[in-house]
């Protein structure tokens, strides 16, 4: 009752952007310090403190006043990785540009994300992680839980940058760190250039709309290395010598940012001394393999759809190492197919590959039974060369399926999340059995 | 690396020698001062847990709660919030240490509060306890008006003073967007305007208190005066009575407790209430210095000792009618007023006196003749009402018979006319004020000298004290007759009115009266303690924990830490003393400063300076060839220099053109 009728107000405390002011902590110090003189000097005749507190207050509005002045003159610009992973901490630029005739100095630089409010049933339906842990009070206000929903759902946590010093018509980057917390679409909308004013009791806010958007990829597990692939070995009918993007060749198309799993193989050296990130080099593959890598969500438990989706994109990235053309089977609405290779066999991570990520990325839990899914898929096995399901459920239509792959030639094997370790859940050459909570161990002792 | 804040250097001790000054503490800042500027020069820190600052706090909040309790005790000699806050520098003081020596300059708020050390998320809210310490100091200084130049100076050195000290602590965080002279001018102003401001609030404050006080002055002359009284007769509705404990009293062993103790006494009647006629007041021989004999006391006189807590240096004291001596009262002198009311003046705050009473004197001296005067506008009234009671000779039966009808009652409905009428005639029924006002005038009517009396009905045994407490309820007013050569007492007030006010309490009356009697009982042990007492176990307490802290700081990890200004470590780079760096401070000051990571090739091409370009070409030599950089060349480095420099100045307030 009571947090039916306080929950409005959390939304608008922190959704307030349009504030051109902001508190530095010793304005708060100095806010609490005139707060305390003014409490105890009513009596004038009892104490000096009136004194401190005519000066206290004279310095707090003497900041109001002076934040008006010398605004700093600059643009902003940010410059964002294509992709991200969920969970994953990065960095990057932004580029601040001193348009103005002074040196600007001391700005503290907030990148702030579109932030999405929780509506009050999944307030109150979900539960901060250590919720219990917190004092009375703070569970009582669920002032907390608020927060860190709102946080989950806006999708990103970013800590403010300082620069110090931008000279004269030049340009500094400021680096900015940031914790994807979920897959999917994130949205950055302004940027905020804090100046402080002359006594440092305040921060001046100059807002710069810079809206864009960055898709989080969701999770990725390693897979251990040992672990070969359904139909992996013995699919090369050759033609062209495979080792052009395993062996020693120079040859590749591009360079693009290192992603967690990569092979350190892969890392182009001279290109990330340049950049001072790691890069990997990208090749153009010749495919021999076509692989289908069939996603099952249809369960409610949204932490097994979690883990399915970073299982499963764990092995797309697998696969498409292995050289692999992989074709991505799912149920959104309707059951969808993407194809990693066009149709003469090559990719790059710009094409099919970015669209498997980015419908992995955004794919949500769908109500669709797991039937319309392999009714579909059955239609799909021609001419693969490896199939592997990613499930939270592994009943006899799972079943079924598989020996239907299995008796076209095609190896299957399945990846069941289950939420407990179960001694029924015996996990053979053909079906893995992971344990909700435990999944990269798993992974990485097949 | 562990960097240290040099922010505060000397400011945060001026302010505790300036909290010391003030508050009278020196004894206290010196020391305080000197560990936390030691800080400064000594380059050891504790490396401290989380727990470890925990456990500090907990000591902190542990002398907090016992200087609150003490100071609470004793209230009566120091005034409890001020004191307190003049106090909270030393209290603070571990947890301010503890902070200061470790290596974190900075105090997280579950530090402070117990219930956020459980949760599994980080606290984020931290405070900076350098400045908060010195805001407590500025704080405390203020609490105190130190009387040694007088208060009107302190009033006018304290604010440059405090000032200065905020002013100076503000000054290290100037942002380097703003000029000092900007900044110094900005402060001057506020300074202005905030003794400006200051002044304004007391001169406010003084005009509002001198209006409030002659507001209030012309209402409320309630305070007992021994020379006139205002009853509540007349007075329409309810009379509320307060349940709070005046004051205790305990017989000696054996003894009887007096059942009424007198505060003022009366004899002329005013339209609404009783003054006296003669204000004289003779004061009372010592035989001791805390000893005043009233009449010629008794070895057997009962004794019993009134616990009551005089708030004012100049109060009226309770006592009994027949009182002989009293005992123990911390006064200056004792003055007693022809009719016994008994005056203590110098009055010092101390829980409690004796008396001894039992004397066949009373307290007042013989009848005069204001003693039988009745108001003529009242006598007939009480002449008509005395009539058909007169049992000749016997005026005590002739009350006695009057009053046998009358109820005891807190409430009176609003009835037009004479109050004392009203009462007699219609209602019958009133409080004490009503029967001892009708006692007084029956009295004197049948021609016996009477006066009016108010003080205080002793009727309530408190077992867990094992003492009598007196409530503002149990006030009381009497008569007093003059039978038989000695005054005595009238009460003709039905018995009933104890159990009637009684039954008024409030229901949480209990918890509060367990409350109060617990503190009471305690702070009568407390008195009784002395510090002389545990003396020896207090020096041995002391050494064992001295030990144990030198033991604590010799043994704990400690790590050194390096200030911020030498973390630049110098390393020799040839041509590190080349004039052409100059040149880059020059036009740094002009705005152009290099960018990090920028070459000077690049930065000269960026700022669009290409007579830079021979002056740097040599520099690089230097710096990337130095065996083969003569000292001619470097001479004619440095004229090059010059040269440009001398270009330039001569150009200054024409900024370099460059473009991006």
């Amino acid at each position: 009752m009571f947090r039916k009728f306080v929950f409005p107000a959390y939304g608008r405390v922190i959704g307030n952007r349009r504030s051109t002011r902001q508190s530095s902590e010793r304005g708060q110090l100095v806010l609490a310090a005139a707060l305390v003189c003014g409490a105890i000097s009513i009596d004038t005749d009892l104490t000096l403190n009136y004194q401190l507190f005519s000066l206290l207050i004279i310095l707090l509005i003497s900041s109001r006043i002076t934040v008006k002045f010398h605004q700093p003159e600059v643009t902003v610009r940010r410059i964002l990785p294509r992709y991200a992973s969920a969970n994953q901490k990065f960095s990057y630029d932004i580029l601040i540009t001193n348009i103005g005739r002074r040196v600007e100095a001391d700005l503290k630089i907030v990148d702030e994300p579109v932030i999405v409010q929780p509506e009050f049933s999944e307030f109150q339906a979900s539960r901060e992680p250590f919720e219990e842990t917190r004092n009375i009070y703070d569970r009582f206000i669920g002032w907390h839980r608020f927060l860190w929903l709102q946080r989950v759902k806006t999708g990103i946590r970013l800590t403010p940058a300082l620069a110090s010093e931008v000279p004269v018509k030049s340009q500094v980057r400021v680096k900015i760190e940031a914790e994807p917390l979920r897959r999917g679409f994130t949205k950055f909308g302004t940027t905020a250039v804090l100046h402080p004013d002359l006594l440092g009791l305040n921060y001046g806010v100059k807002r710069f709309k810079n809206p864009e958007r960055l898709l989080i990829l969701p999770e990725r597990y390693r897979i251990s290395e040992s672990f070969e692939l359904p139909g992996g070995s013995n699919a090369l009918p050759g033609g062209t010598n495979a080792s052009w993007s395993t062996g020693n060749s120079d040859e590749f198309v591009s360079l693009r940012d290192y992603r967690e799993g990569d092979s350190a193989k892969k890392i182009h050296w001279p290109s990330s001394m340049k950049r001072q990130k790691p890069v990997v080099r990208e090749y153009q593959d010749e495919y021999f393999l076509r692989q289908s890598l069939i996603l099952d969500i249809s369960t409610n438990n949204l932490t097994l759809v979690e883990e399915s989706v970073s299982v499963a994109t764990s092995f797309l990235f697998r696969m498409t190492e292995k050289n692999a053309s992989v074709d991505l089977v799912y149920c959104a609405e309707s059951p969808t197919t993407i194809s990693g290779g066009s149709s003469s066999g090559t990719s790059s991570a710009a094409g099919g590959q970015g669209r498997q990520l980015e419908a992995l990325a955004t794919i949500k839990p769908n109500t669709q039974p797991f039937s319309t899914l392999a009714e579909y898929a059955r239609t799909q096995a021609q001419g693969l060369t490896g199939c592997v399901i990613v499930s939270s459920q592994w009943t006899e239509q799972h079943q079924q399926l598989q020996r239907l792959f299995e008796s076209k030639g095609v190896p299957t094997t399945a990846f069941i999340i289950v939420t407990t370790e179960d001694l029924q859940h015996i996990s053979t050459n053909h079906c893995h059995y992971l344990t909700s909570g435990k999944v990269q161990e798993a992974l990485l002792g097949l | 690396m562990i960097t240290q804040d040099k922010r505060l250097r000397w400011v945060q001790s001026i302010g505790i020698l300036f909290w010391g000054y003030q508050c009278t503490l020196l004894e206290y800042a010196v020391p305080i001062a000197l560990v936390l500027e030691a800080r400064f020069y000594v380059n050891r820190r504790w490396q401290l847990q989380k727990s470890d600052f925990y456990r500090t706090a907990d000591l902190t909040s542990f002398g907090f709660i016992v200087v609150t309790f003490y100071l609470f005790l004793n209230r009566a000699n120091y005034p409890f919030l001020t004191t307190l806050i003049e106090w909270l520098p030393i209290v603070l003081f571990p947890l301010a240490t503890v902070i200061a020596y470790s290596t974190r300059d900075k105090m997280s708020l579950d530090i402070l509060f117990y219930s956020l050390r459980k949760q599994r998320e980080p606290v984020n809210q931290s405070w900076n306890m350098n400045f908060i310490y010195l805001g407590v100091c500025l704080v405390a200084s203020a609490t105190n008006v130190p009387s040694s130049l007088g208060e009107a100076s302190s009033r006018v050195y304290f604010f440059p003073i405090a000032a200065t000290l905020v002013i100076l602590a503000l000054l290290p965080m100037k942002s380097a967007r703003y000029q000092l002279r900007t900044w110094v001018l900005t402060m001057s102003i506020i300074f202005l305007a905030a003794n400006f401001t200051h002044q304004s609030i007391r001169g406010a404050h003084l005009a509002v208190k001198d209006w409030t006080q002659r507001f209030i002055a012309n209402y409320i002359r309630q305070q007992i005066d021994p020379l006139r009284t205002k009853t509540s007769i007349g007075s329409v509705g309810k009379l509320k009575l307060s349940d709070s404990i005046v004051f205790r009293i305990k017989p000696d062993k054996g003894d009887a407790a007096p059942r009424l103790l007198q505060e003022a006494i009366y004899d002329t009647p005013t339209a609404n209430g009783w003054m006296v006629i003669n204000s004289n007041f003779d004061e009372v021989p010592h035989s001791d210095d805390f000893e005043w004999s009233f009449s010629k006391p008794a070895s057997t006189d009962p004794v019993a000792t009134i616990y009551y807590e005089f708030r004012r240096d100049t109060a009226l004291v309770p006592v009994p009618q027949n009182l002989t001596r009293i005992i123990d009262l911390p006064a200056i002198n004792i003055r007693r007023s022809l009719y016994g009311a008994v005056q203590g003046l110098g009055l010092v705050p101390s829980p409690a006196y004796k008396v001894s009473f039992g004397g066949n004197d009373g307290l007042g001296v013989t009848a005069t003749a204001v003693d039988t005067f009745v108001p003529p506008e009242k006598s007939e009234l009480i002449a008509r009402v005395l009539k058909p009671h007169i049992k000749p000779g016997s005026p005590l039966l002739t009350l006695q018979s009057v009053f046998k009808d009358y109820r005891y009652s807190l409430y009176q409905k609003a009835a037009p006319g004479d109050a004392l009428e009203e009462f007699l005639l219609n209602s019958k029924a009133g409080h004490c004020e009503y029967f001892a006002s009708a006692t007084v005038l029956m009295l004197r009517e049948l021609g016996i000298p009477a006066r009016y009396v108010v003080g205080f009905a002793v009727q309530e045994y408190e077992p867990f004290l094992d003492m009598f407490v007196v409530r503002q309820r149990h006030a009381h007013a009497w008569a007093q007759a003059y039978i038989d050569g000695k005054w005595q007492v009238v009460d003709t007030t039905p018995s009933i009115w104890a159990q009637n006010e009684a039954d008024e309490a409030s229901f949480l009356r209990p918890v509060i009266d367990l409350f109060s009697n617990s503190t009471f009982a305690f702070q009568i042990w407390w008195n009784d303690q002395n510090i002389e007492d545990y003396e020896t176990e207090l020096y041995l307490l002391g050494s064992i924990l001295g030990l144990f802290l030198l033991w604590r700081i010799f043994t704990s990890e400690q790590v050194s830490i390096k200030p911020r200004e030498e973390l630049r470590t110098e390393i020799s780079i040839p041509g590190s003393k080349s004039p052409f760096y100059q040149v880059e401070e020059f036009l740094s000051n002009t705005g152009l400063s290099r960018l990090p990571g920028e070459t000077f090739s690049h930065w000269v091409l960026r700022i669009n300076q290409p007579d830079l370009n021979p002056i740097l070409k040599r520099h690089n030599r230097w710096r990337f060839d130095p065996e083969y950089f003569s000292l001619e060349e470097q001479r004619r480095l440095a004229k090059e220099v010059e040269a440009w420099l001398q270009a330039k100045s001569l150009r200054q307030g024409e900024k370099p053109t460059n473009t991006l």
